[in-house]
């Protein structure tokens, strides 16, 4: 029982002071200066089979670093799913 | 009792437009004389912001909450955004002393006051604020996400009344929700830092 260092113990964890001086930080605080942010454009149909996504009217939009679909991500073996389909 | 017979419903009515109107016409004037090439309601977007003791510009969108502005505009992340609805207090900061959600404050209305967020407590030689050294010291902090919101929480209370029963800290700090559970300890913390104080 002794011999546990923490088990038992008292003493301070080591993120606690960082937590009360808001020092520590949790996903949303980071950041970089010139990030782009993802937004997922979802699909309007519940279930179907995907023939065609025309980008052409927001490809060369101001401010749109690029669009990703289903056929940039690459393919996966089951039991993994892909992130992305084109058969909802 | 002797009525004026010159007093009628009538007469009262025509007199309460006739004055309306006269001060509208009036009024109308003087803001064509400070007029300006805005839509009414635009504000003028770069503003100096008093956070922490110092005196912070900033470009300020009219919709822009507090709590966007200090964790986006000003780097100053420890204010954290929970529900972004006024429900939870993780976004608590002080105003003039006075405990607000700044996710339901916009930033405009803050351009003439103070605004006290986690990073202004500890003095300029980096010594914690009673209120966080009692949170350590009753390990009140779990995953921490609300930690901030109940720091400020607590100091806004003891800036108030630095002497609470447990009864009164619990109200003052009712408005922190914390999903680990650690309310209990965070109220010993309260008291602790209360018994601290003079």
């Amino acid at each position: 029982m002794s011999n546990y260092r923490h088990i038992g113990k008292d003493f301070v964890p080591p993120d606690i002071v960082g937590k009360v001086t808001g020092k520590a930080k949790y996903a949303e605080d980071f950041g970089a200066d010139g990030m782009v942010f993802a937004r997922v454009y979802t699909s309007p149909m519940a279930h179907g089979h995907v023939i065609n996504i025309d980008t052409s009217a927001v490809a060369e939009m101001d401010g749109v670093v690029g669009i990703l679909t289903a056929d940039d991500l690459p393919p996966v073996e089951a039991p993994n799913a892909p992130m992305l389909t084109n058969s909802p | 009792m002797a009525v004026n017979s010159r007093l009628s419903r009538r007469r009262f009515i025509k007199a309460i437009i006739a004055s309306s109107a006269a001060a509208a016409a009036s009024n109308a004037g003087l803001r064509a004389a400070f007029a300006q090439d805005r839509p009414s309601g635009a504000v003028e977007r770069l503003v100096s912001l008093n956070v922490n003791g110092r005196t912070r510009r900033v470009d300020v969108l009219p919709q822009e909450t507090l709590a966007y502005t200090l964790r986006y505009k000003l780097g100053l992340t420890g204010t954290k955004i929970g529900c972004n609805r006024g429900e939870c207090g993780a976004c608590t900061v002080l105003i003039n002393d006075v405990t607000n959600y700044s996710c339901s404050t916009l930033t405009h209305s803050v351009r003439s006051r103070n605004v006290l967020t986690v990073e202004g407590l500890q003095d300029t030689g980096g010594q914690l604020h009673p209120v966080q050294q009692a949170f350590i010291d009753e390990l009140a902090p779990q995953c921490g996400f609300c930690t901030p919101g109940q720091v400020m929480a607590a100091v806004g209370l003891l800036r108030a009344n630095p002497r609470p029963s447990r009864e009164e800290a619990r109200q003052a700090m009712s408005g922190n929700l914390c999903r680990c559970g650690a309310y209990d300890n965070y109220l010993n913390g309260v008291m602790r830092a209360a018994g601290q104080s003079t």
